[in-house]
């Protein structure tokens, strides 16, 4: 009998707190003729003690029978025991049981070592805490003992004898015993706890015993000390299948989530997943990180399924942090402070570079005027020293001379950012209580500070045990937002286009203020960025979020838990928008403008309401090796949500606009939408000596979204799994296979994720068609047409198969790998294209089929060298592709126009159409002289289908004629006939990973943190000058275009309007980009302050740190790119780096920002 | 026992159903409307059919799709009236190599939208609560917007699939339809039209509504599109569309026998209500409700020209054209003269089409103080400014010279190159050829660089094109005469300041250029009809159904000027280089006309038709391609 495994089995461990628990805890006993441990079992399952015993020498097998109502642990203890030679100690928790005769500590050598050596010592853990109960053996031997409450133990051992300290949640340590005779040993708390707990739906469960595809972190692990203030945010690169984009660095922006890549065309909200806070939704972006526990990540089918219809997409569980029983009051304080600067900008060519290619696109006079052969000139005598105002006037036209720089005129050197966050937590014996407060406030990097983001969050939480079956828990959370957007303030750039604006205005644009002509006398600001910037009004959006959780708990009998939540969220926002009206002159053609015809106030208020109501119950029972569990719970939520928009023209002070306080007409919107959801879910499962393990989730579910007969989906999932580790004939490897076990999955889920009234045709009251009858000032009120709905469609479903195995070594090696294959069936589309004659969309009907097949890799090492040196590293590595497996596109069209979406080219799916495809033309070469004969091109010569061939020049781009017609062209626009159209690339991110590396030594700790994607391709359809829009800045990397004497040039002959632009511009192989990437997401380095240095300070802990995020990407784009930044919509033939509608010019918006910060953390 | 199991199960989960399934899943919208309730009331199909106005296009032509300056069609750049003066812009109908099976086509797919929406409003009346005088009343107006829609339709396809009901996805018999044949498909847009005409509330629904006339004019319209049509494309004698035609056009030019006093302020008004002749009128406001042709003719992106061919169409002021006309002081033979002797003793619609030249000298390019213009030595330079402001609109701020950039910067002179050398630093209002189009400027509406302000009305239906609708669809009856001509011709012309037209006088050799396979009479009515619908979008589907579409391989020309105007100072700079003369002549020598585009390839007979996108024919095999296309590019 090995001693050191069986020694201390006997503990049960237990997330939900709700056991009662105290030095005079009482229990009821009622037992008849069982044995001693049974008794033993029992009292640990009423209270919080553990019991700890050399099973080899305390008998608790004997049969007895013990009665006992309302009676002290000490009490039934005492009766118990009475009359044996077993005697008990208590300590806090833990209750030691030995022998009698053994007086010299708790030793119970098993055999008389008469001529050994007596060992004494004291065993503590990392934070100077005793050991209790630890096990002590004589390696090879099954001489052993316990250390008793003191963290002491005594042990005669032959010299020369190897000791073995082991403890659950510790490392297993070994200690040689040399001469000393007293030894202090100190036990390292072991990361990869295999007793790990995690949350899964409606419960807990050990980690071990998991058989779906789940992943934890705890938010102190992934947060650490780097300047997030938003979870998402910090989830980024953490959780292998969950993807985390955020495409700029604007305070407060949304970031998005995906787990596992696209589910389904009918997919508008990027594939968020739920994200449900204690249980119930909530809005991730106005949660403190410090006010979290941990996150868990359900992937497959088998760990969602219970959350049925909105967990197609998958399901993100957090659980905030709460109170711990009979802990002393804590309070703890983190701050973060951060700078941040952009992490890249593009770099324009000096105006003389730029002038110059405006002369050799063949622009003899700029659009402002300007002789371009003329500004060279001057700017020849700008650089010998003349015109040192900067600019000449000629003609009545300005020539700019002077190097400006737009971008650096509109930022700040730096932006700031600063969080805090104060929390009290503490137990009694009956209570817990956390109460925090939070607050972040963000400045962003333009020279305003109308960019900014403002965040206080405050949540309160109790836990009560009002008997000892029922305990009653309630949170409340306050969260207050305000994020202003600066907006440039023109209707000439659009409301927010500051950044591509910028990034157009050419390296000699004038800034500040001057006169519009020479003889003009009214000072006006340039319509700079920056003057734009400084004279607009922000956007403010408000959020205000009320969140009220009430929670019983009732624990009728061992085994049973019941528990009802309900929750109520209220989420209030508001938008004010105003447009000014002022003068300026445009930088570039030196008109005087006004920003707007009339100046408009715009308020927006909208509030929406969530109620949930949770209803479930969980009996767990072990019947010898077999283990069971059974919930069953009930499930209904609604929400609701109203707005209200009011415009009003012409405010009598600008200085202070209001709806009332305004003169023009006032016009308003208002709207309302609600869904309603109804369930009943269940889980059972059941294992086997802990080593066969079957689990089975389901959903039963009904969603308002549709039509009554055919509302209710039922959504199950199966999974098992197998430890292959706990096998008899696994047990020679147990050594250093700690953990080995196989799971399998299946599980379908519905999708909801529709319309809220999709399947009602209704028709709208508008009044945005054009038309005005006489005497009005408004466009006419009418009605919208119905659209086409099909009478019944039903949930799409998405069914999920997940193989993974779980692997833990040498107590520091950890590897996950799951591969699935997800199937989502009957999506909502267009039954097939429908001829136009139609005159409508085509109704959607649940007529397609997609398949996703992904995996997912996680290893993680941790170790140690040498006593003060801990690292660790952790990889985490996904990919996955999707592809149309059943779509009805018989002749496999490729391309339409969608008239209703800005004439945006899109993809039609078809089968076998893979997520993310790019089609476009092969690039042969440029033209040639040689192309040519008496300037006319060479019959054999192909062209561009509709091109007019004299209108070819040497220098454009000559394309692939693979179908040899002698005409580039795409054919029929079908996949069966593609003309020279070829499948070029995919924008799909494969090979996403993240990298976590951190190493310690003493006191000081590093870590670094690293994201990429491994290979994918880019179309950025404006990298170089489109259809003749290239007329004002001028970027490095462009100025490699074709001319008469450089005709190896990267891009093709430039053209300064119309021309070829059109045709040289095609989707082609030659600058499709390789948007991989690696980025350096974060470095930290932190200092603890040493314990005893700490308890002279009479604090708990202090730890001050610096850290910097997003130090560096190395990617393949030019200069100022964001290769993350690029978002392709399913089914779009059109790569997006939009954002709240600034437009992408030169890819570019908000950057991404480097932040360099420090803080420090401290504990009393 | 399994049957009972089955049965426990399945009366437990109806048991959940209804217990769960009950009015909390039930969430209907709250802000919406469905088919049952809105059409109800006369007031309820009223505020339906609103947005059928909207299908009315607006600065684009009489049967264009697209809305905004679809300037490529409105002017006329199709025609032989002018062309697109832009580098790779040539019209593709004369350079066919330009021309390609779409793979989709809004000119195919709107209509069938719009038909959609008619058709939900058409089926419904039924069963709504109104009389059946009402009903007809709503029924007419669907018909009227229903036909103006197929009208569309088979302008550019020649013929479509009939819907007669809105369709719904398993109507596959008509989803995947052939084509319902021309002469068919015509006569039910005429039934329509005629049933409109008789049921439909002579006064319509209010002031600018489609009415008893409104119908009319587009009877006038499309009958005689689809006679002259069937007549010259050999379907049939198309005698029963020119007579509907004659009629509707006779029935409202007796009702409304003059028109408003003067040409240009059709076209830049604020406010047309209320004008003699405007029969509708798209109405439009400032602040985001306008449209933005105004400001775009005084920009630099306006590159729509009427080319020489364009401008000799236009009349001397004794009736007669410049080749026969005594008041014409140019070369009689060839038409060419300069543009000042060009422009002399015409047809007043000429100068409110196309800038008069004139020259000025000012302080700067962008300056903008009318008190700092001084004029220059030469009388001629100053000869239009006068003649502009004394026909100009009595605001005189219309149409008067020099002419003004949007933002009110003075152009010095016109013609006004775009090719870049001879632009003065003055890069707006350019053209290539030297004829500046201005149909559309004026300095009266807001222009500021917000979009959509220009508030200028436009005419949908006015009597102007009703006359010539008339005068053309009488001569094909064999009813044009004298007073025929006096009713419509000579109306026209005397707003435009031109001698009447007197039948007897046209013979043969009127027209020495006229195209000899024309009737003379027929050849003047259509020339009125070409110069009163100049830029307005007619002439390309004139040219198409007279089958007369070789008139646009003839190349087109610009001004005619001497190298040496150009080579001064102030055209070419301080370092002005007389052999750096950019602009290419028409001929060989220092003189002569400009040429932009080289003579086009020429017209092929498939173009009389547009090709179906290829997507519909893959979708729909029982679709026909037109003659002449591939069905798609691939073939």
């Amino acid at each position: 009998m090995k001693l050191s495994t069986f020694l201390l089995l006997t503990c049960t461990f237990t997330s939900i707190a709700g056991h009662v628990s105290s030095q005079n805890a009482k229990v009821t006993l009622n037992e008849n003729n069982v044995a001693v441990s049974k008794i033993l079992n029992t009292i640990e399952s009423q209270t919080d003690y553990l019991f700890i015993y050399n099973k080899n020498n305390v008998n608790v097998n004997r049969v007895t029978s013990v009665k006992a109502k309302d009676k002290t642990v000490d009490k039934v203890l005492s009766d118990l025991f009475n009359g044996t030679n077993i005697t008990y100690e208590m300590e806090g928790k833990h209750i030691v049981l030995s022998m009698k005769n053994n007086t010299s500590g708790k030793s119970i050598s098993s055999q008389s070592q008469q001529d050994g050596k007596t060992i004494t010592g004291i065993i503590k853990d990392k934070s100077g805490l005793e050991v209790i109960g630890a096990n002590i053996v004589e390696k090879g031997t099954t001489n052993g003992t316990i250390t008793d409450i003191d963290g002491k133990f005594s042990l005669t051992v032959q010299p020369g004898a190897t000791l073995q300290v082991s403890y659950i949640g510790y490392n297993t340590k070994e200690v040689k015993v040399g001469n000393e005779s007293t030894l202090n040993i100190l036990l390292e708390e072991d990361s990869q706890a295999l007793d790990e707990v995690v949350v899964v739906g409606y419960g807990a469960q050990k980690k071990v015993n998991l058989t779906g595809a789940i992943t934890t972190v705890k938010m102190e692990d992934v947060v650490g000390n780097r300047p997030v203030g938003n979870t998402a945010q910090a989830l980024e690169g953490a959780i292998p299948g969950l993807q985390v984009s955020r495409n700029n660095g604007k305070p407060g922006t949304t970031i998005n989530m995906n787990v596992r890549g696209a589910t389904s065309i009918n997919d508008d909200t990027n594939g968020a997943p739920l994200v449900l806070v204690d249980n119930v939704p909530m809005d991730i972006d106005l949660l403190d990180p410090n006010d979290i526990e941990s996150v868990t990540t359900l992937k497959d089918a088998a760990a969602s399924a219970i959350y049925g219809a909105r967990a197609a997409f998958g399901v993100i569980l957090i659980t905030t942090k709460q109170g711990k029983k009979d802990t002393p009051m804590r309070v703890s304080y983190n701050n973060n402070f951060s700078f941040s600067t952009p992490a890249a900008l593009p770099n324009k060519v000096d105006p003389y570079t730029t002038v110059q290619t405006y002369a050799n696109m063949g622009l003899k006079r700029y659009y402002g005027g300007q002789d371009t052969e003329q500004w060279l000139g001057y700017l020849d005598e700008y650089r010998n020293g003349q015109h040192k105002d900067g600019y000449v006037w000629s003609d009545g036209v300005r020539y700019n001379l002077a190097p400006t720089d737009v971008i650096d005129d509109m930022m700040d050197n730096f932006g700031f950012q600063q969080q805090h966050n104060v929390s009290v937590t503490g137990g009694s014996s009956k209570a817990t209580y956390r109460v925090s407060f939070g607050m972040m406030d963000e400045d962003g990097i333009l020279v305003i500070d109308k960019d900014s983001y403002k965040r206080y969050n405050a949540s309160a939480f109790v836990s009560m045990d009002a008997n000892k079956w029922l305990t009653l828990q309630a949170d409340f959370r306050y969260t207050d937002s305000k994020t202003s957007t600066a907006q440039s303030g023109t209707s000439e750039h659009g409301e927010n286009a500051v950044w591509s604006f910028a990034s157009s205005m050419p390296s000699m644009c004038p800034l500040g203020y001057d006169y519009a002509t020479e003889d003009d006398n009214e000072l006006l600001p340039y319509g700079t960025p920056s003057n734009l910037l400084r004279l607009a009004s922000p956007k403010i959006n408000r959020a205000n979020n009320t969140r009220i959780l009430g929670r019983v708990m009732i624990k009728p009998f061992t085994g049973l838990d019941i528990i009802g939540e309900y929750s109520f969220n209220r989420n209030w926002g508001s938008e004010k928008q105003f447009n000014e009206i002022y003068k300026y002159i445009a930088p570039i053609t030196g008109e005087k403008k006004d920003t707007y015809t009339n100046s408009k106030y715009q308020m927006k208020q909208f509030f929406e309401t969530t109620n949930a109501i949770n209803i479930f119950a969980t009996y767990s029972k072990d019947i010898d090796d077999h283990s069971f569990s059974v919930m069953g719970g009930y499930n209904q939520e609604n929400w609701y949500y109203e707005s209200l928009k009011a415009t009003r023209e012409d405010p009598i002070n600008q200085g202070l606009p209001s709806i009332s306080q305004s003169t023009g007409t006032i016009t308003s919107e208002d709207s309302f939408k609600e869904y309603a959801l109804r369930s009943l879910f269940y889980r059972l499962t059941y294992s086997y000596k802990g080593k066969y393990l079957v689990e089975a989730n389901g959903r039963y579910d009904g969603s308002s979204r549709f039509p009554k007969n055919d509302r209710f989906g039922f959504f199950p999932s199966f999974s098992a799994g197998w430890r292959i580790s706990e096998e008899s004939f696994m047990e020679d490897t147990k050594d250093w296979m700690n953990n080995l076990k196989v799971r399998a999955s299946w599980g379908s889920i519905g999708n909801q994720n529709v319309d809220y009234y999709a399947y009602q045709p209704t028709i709208d009251a508008k009044n945005d068609y054009n038309w005005i009858l006489p005497g009005t000032d408004k466009y006419v009120t009418t009605l919208g047409v119905p659209g086409l709905v099909s009478s019944s469609f039903t949930w799409e479903t998405v069914n999920t198969l997940d193989i993974g195995v779980d692997l833990n070594l040498f107590n520091r090696l950890g590897i996950v790998f799951d591969w699935y294959q997800r199937d989502t069936k009957d999506m909502l589309t267009a039954a097939k294209p429908l001829p136009a004659v139609l005159g409508a969309t085509a109704p959607k009907v649940n007529a397609a089929d997609m398949r996703s097949k992904g995996w997912e890799l996680a290893i993680t090492w941790s170790d140690k060298i040498g006593k003060d040196i801990r690292y660790n590293i952790g990889l985490n590595l996904y990919d996955s592709r999707s592809k149309i497996t059943k779509y009805s596109n018989d002749d496999n069209l490729l391309t339409y126009t969608d008239a209703s979406d800005n004439n945006i080219e899109k993809m039609y799916y078809r089968e076998g159409m893979e997520f993310g495809e790019i089609w476009g033309y092969t690039t042969d070469r440029f033209y040639t002289e040689n192309d040519f004969v008496d300037g006319k091109l060479k019959d054999d010569i192909p062209v561009f289908l509709g091109q007019n061939r004299d209108n070819v020049k040497p220098g454009d781009i000559l394309y692939k004629d693979f179908d040899g017609d002698g005409k580039i062209s795409n054919g029929d626009n079908s996949e069966n006939n593609p003309g020279d159209l070829r499948k070029i690339g995919n924008s799909t991110p494969r090979f996403q990973y993240g990298i976590n590396a951190g190493i310690s030594y003493k006191d000081f700790d590093l870590s670094l943190f690293f994201t990429g994607v491994g290979k994918r391709d880019l179309w950025i359809s404006d990298l170089w000058a489109p259809n003749g829009q290239f007329v004002s800045s001028v970027f490095d990397y462009q100025t490699d275009y074709w001319q008469e004497d450089n005709q190896n040039a990267y891009y093709p002959r430039v053209y300064g309007e119309g021309g070829n632009n059109s045709y040289n511009n095609k989707r082609q192989t030659k600058y499709l980009k390789d948007g991989s990437y690696v980025r350096l997401k974060n470095l930290t380095v932190g200092y603890n302050l040493p314990a005893d240095l700490c308890n002279k300070l009479y604090i708990q802990k202090l730890r001050v740190f610096f850290s910097g995020e997003n130090l560096f990407t190395w990617h393949h784009l030019p200069e100022g790119y964001y290769p993350d930044s690029y978002s392709m919509a399913p089914g779009s033939n059109k790569v997006n780096a939009n954002i709240e509608g600034d437009s992408k010019a030169a890819g570019w918006s908000y950057p991404l920002m480097r932040q360099f910060s420090f803080g420090i953390n401290v504990t009393f | 026992m399994k049957k009972l199991l089955i049965s426990f199960l399945t009366i437990g989960a109806t048991l959940f159903q209804s217990c769960l399934n009950n009015d909390y899943l039930e969430r209907l919208p709250l802000d919406k409307q469905t088919e049952e309730t809105v059409f109800v009331s006369y007031d309820n199909f009223k505020t339906y059919s609103w947005k059928f106005y909207t299908y009315l296009t607006a600065y684009a032509g009489p049967t264009a799709i697209k809305g905004g300056p679809n300037e490529k069609y409105i002017f006329d750049s199709y025609s032989d009236n002018g062309f697109y003066g832009n580098p790779g812009s040539e019209n593709p109908w004369t350079w066919p190599e330009k021309t390609t099976v779409p793979s989709t086509a809004d000119e195919w797919s709107k209509p069938y939208e719009h038909i959609r929406a008619i058709n939900i409003m058409l089926d419904n009346l039924d069963n709504s609560q109104m009389t059946e005088s009402e009903k007809a009343h709503w029924r007419s107006l669907g018909y009227f917007f229903k036909a103006n829609e197929y009208y569309r339709l088979i302008a550019h396809y020649g013929s479509a699939i009939w819907v007669e009901n809105a369709l719904k996805d398993t109507d596959t018999e008509i989803l995947y339809a052939k084509r319902t044949p021309r002469t068919e498909l015509a006569a039910k847009v005429l039934e329509m039209l005629e049933y409109a005409k008789e049921n439909i509330n002579p006064d319509g629904d209010g002031e600018n509504t489609i009415n008893r006339d409104v119908v009319c004019a587009l009877i006038s319209r499309y009958g005689l599109f689809e006679g002259t049509w069937q007549k010259y494309h050999s379907i049939s004698d198309g005698l029963k569309y020119l007579q509907a035609s004659f009629d509707a056009s006779k029935e409202l030019i007796n009702a409304h026998p003059t028109v408003h006093n003067h040409y240009d302020e059709l076209f830049n008004s604020e406010e047309l209500q209320g004008t003699t002749g405007i029969l509708l009128y798209k109405n439009f406001l400032s602040d985001g409700k306008g449209h933005n042709m105004t400001r775009y003719v005084r920009t630099s992106s306006h590159y729509s020209e009427i080319s020489s061919d364009g401008i000799a169409a236009y009349l001397c002021q004794d009736g007669k054209p410049i080749y026969t006309s005594e008041l014409f002081e140019g070369n009689k033979e060839t038409g060419d003269a300069d543009v000042y002797t060009e422009f002399r003793n015409r047809d007043y619609r000429l100068y409110y089409n196309v800038c008069p030249p004139y020259k000025v000298n000012s302080p700067s390019a962008t300056n903008m103080d009318m008190s700092k213009v001084t004029f220059t030595d030469d009388p001629r330079d100053k000869e239009y400014i006068d003649l502009m402001a004394q026909i100009s609109n009595t605001a005189g701020s219309t149409k008067t010279l020099p002419a003004l950039q949007w933002a009110g910067q003075i152009l010095r002179e016109v013609p006004h190159f775009r090719e870049n050398s001879y632009n003065m630093g003055q890069g707006f209002m350019t053209s290539y050829g030297g004829y500046y189009v201005w149909k559309y400027y004026n300095t009266v509406t807001p222009v500021n660089s917000a979009g959509s302000v220009n508030s200028t009305d436009f005419p949908l239906f006015r009597m102007g094109e009703v006359m010539v609708n008339h005068a053309e669809a009488a001569w094909e009856l064999g009813q044009f005469n004298q007073s025929v001509a006096d009713a419509t011709i000579n109306v026209l012309r005397k707003r435009a300041h031109v001698a009447d037209m007197k039948v007897s006088e046209i013979n043969a050799s009127f027209d020495p250029k006229r195209d000899q396979s024309v009737d003379p009479v027929l050849w003047e009515i259509r020339r009125e009809r070409r110069v009163e619908l100049m830029f307005e979008g007619y002439r390309f589907d004139d040219l198409r159904r007279w089958k007369k579409a070789e008139y646009m391989n003839t190349q087109q020309f610009g001004v005619y000027l001497k190298k040496s105007d150009l080579e001064d100072t102030r055209h070419m700079g301080d370092n002005a280089n007389p052999s750096n003369f950019k602009l290419k002549l028409d001929r060989n020598g220092d003189e002569g006309r400009i040429v932009f585009f080289s003579k086009p390839v020429g017209w092929v007979d498939r173009h009389y038709l547009f090709p179906l996108p290829s997507n519909e024919l893959l979708l729909n095999q029982n679709l026909d391609q037109n003659e002449g296309y591939p069905r798609s590019n691939a073939e």
